[in-house]
């Protein structure tokens, strides 16, 4: 009796092993996801979007930095007026709201960064932070080395960094924390925030980067539809996607043309540089221009309830 | 006494390899302090963690919309352990590949990868450890228009 109870024993620690092997292996397969495919598939009614699906929709977000760096290098000059005042963070006081929020001022901390407005970085990081706390990502911020930083216009640099890093982090947070709601929510408000500032430069200046810009955030905005769609039972998602499609009207409008070369690669310094030889064309009208200015200008409205 | 002697051993067994597993300290703020340096002019956007065990093929892929008109660049950070470089590659929306971090004709691994954009689309970055080994690093992407 007490050498088959012994037996027993072991056979089931052989089994835990053989348990411990396997699932320490298996938590580091990450699912590949196509976005042509996910878009494609997305179209389909009632498609339930998997978290990796939905984690590749929000990596893959442009940073707001990309478009404020169009807009200086194109000559324009820095207008505060278009940003979202401080004073609107008191109007958050939903969670999704203040996820969203912490997106929108984080597009104009972007915006304040690349034109290297040190004064204004401070401020803007104070209304982040603050949204933050409430929803329980405030912990990435080192005030004391912003402050620094910021007080000294040699290291915007190292400012840009750490203001993107601290984006990051909260973003990865939330994900880690099965908030991934929050976190396309934040995607959302920055993207719109972007658009939203570029529409604003490109109706009162005419510049082809910027229009053309505008025009390829087409891809973008389907990609946001079916990220906001995975919590498409909850009212205040419905109402961004429903804005959202209304920009897709327009945008379904608008042509990409992609024609491909093989890139050529060389060795410069030791380092491997890849120039891409293939070119992609964007078709956009002045007026679907201004309709999408107008679009997202009543959409952003909503969402910083700028009245 | 032996019986209670063989239990000890396999329990000690299955703690060693399930801590080895981990593949050891993989802290990827220490990777991006150790790397961010190298970014230069770059402003930076955002990095991929990896991190792969010795006996399961890794297969990281992040997806970024890479603008036309903008230089990307992408920092390889990894342990630098023998038997455990990071390759990492670039495709474009269709899954062509653009350029790897290790070229096979001539065994070399480059330390990052720079990538002068004409295409506006979703681009895929792709990482995997040297004879499918275990590993751990990062991807540091940065962009600029110089």
């Amino acid at each position: 009796m007490k050498k088959n109870n012994l037996m027993k024993l072991k056979n089931s620690l052989i089994i835990v092993l053989c348990l411990l092997l396997t699932a320490c292996g298996g938590k580091n397969k990450k699912e590949k996801i196509d976005m042509n495919s996910l878009l494609k598939e997305g179209q389909e009614a009632n498609l339930e979007i998997s978290p990796e699906s939905l984690n590749a929709i929000i990596e893959s977000i442009p940073s707001p930095l990309e478009i404020a760096m169009v807009i200086k290098q194109s000559g324009f000059e820095f207008n505060e007026k278009m940003l979202n005042k401080q004073d609107n963070a008191k109007f958050y006081t939903t969670d999704q709201d203040k996820a969203l929020n912490i997106g929108v001022y984080s597009g104009d901390l972007g915006y304040i960064n690349i034109y290297e407005k040190a004064y204004m970085t401070v401020n803007y990081l104070t209304s982040i932070k603050s949204l933050a706390d409430d929803i329980h990502v405030g912990q990435f911020f080192d005030f004391s080395t912003i402050k620094r930083m910021a007080s000294n216009s040699d290291k915007m640099d190292s400012l840009i960094f750490l203001t993107t890093n601290n984006f990051n982090k909260m973003d990865g947070f939330l994900r880690s924390q099965k908030r991934s709601n929050l976190s396309i929510l934040m995607v959302t408000g920055t993207w719109t925030e972007g658009l939203y500032i570029a529409t604003q430069v490109a109706k009162e200046n005419k510049n082809k980067e910027i229009t053309d810009w505008v025009g390829y955030q087409k891809i973008i905005v389907d990609q946001l539809i079916l990220g906001l769609s995975a919590y498409k039972n909850d009212d205040y998602f419905q109402k961004i996607v429903a804005d959202l499609k209304g920009l897709k009207s327009v945008y379904d409008g608008i042509t990409i043309t992609y024609d491909y070369h093989e890139p050529e690669s060389v060795e410069v310094d030791g380092r491997l540089v890849i120039v891409d030889k293939s070119t992609s064309t964007v078709n956009i009208s002045e007026a679907q221009l201004n309709q999408i200015g107008d679009l997202v200008t009543k959409m952003r409205s909503r969402l910083v309830k700028n009245s | 006494m032996q019986v209670v002697r063989n239990i000890k051993a396999l329990l000690l067994s299955a703690f060693i390899l399930g801590s080895v597993n981990v593949y050891g300290q993989c802290d990827s703020d220490m990777l991006l302090d150790q790397c961010a340096h190298s970014l230069g002019t770059y402003n930076y956007i955002k990095s991929f963690s990896m991190k792969a065990s010795s006996h399961r093929k890794s297969n990281h892929e992040y997806s970024y919309v890479f603008s036309k008109g903008s230089n990307y660049l992408i920092i390889v950070c990894d342990q630098n352990l023998k038997g455990g470089k990071m390759i990492v590659n670039l495709y474009d929306r269709e899954h062509n590949l653009i350029g790897s971090t290790f070229d096979e004709k001539e065994n070399k691994y480059y330390p990052e990868l720079r990538y002068s954009c004409e295409t506006t689309g979703v681009y895929y970055i792709k990482a995997s450890f040297e004879g499918s080994k275990g590993g751990c690093g990062m991807c540091i992407l940065g962009f600029n228009k110089e």
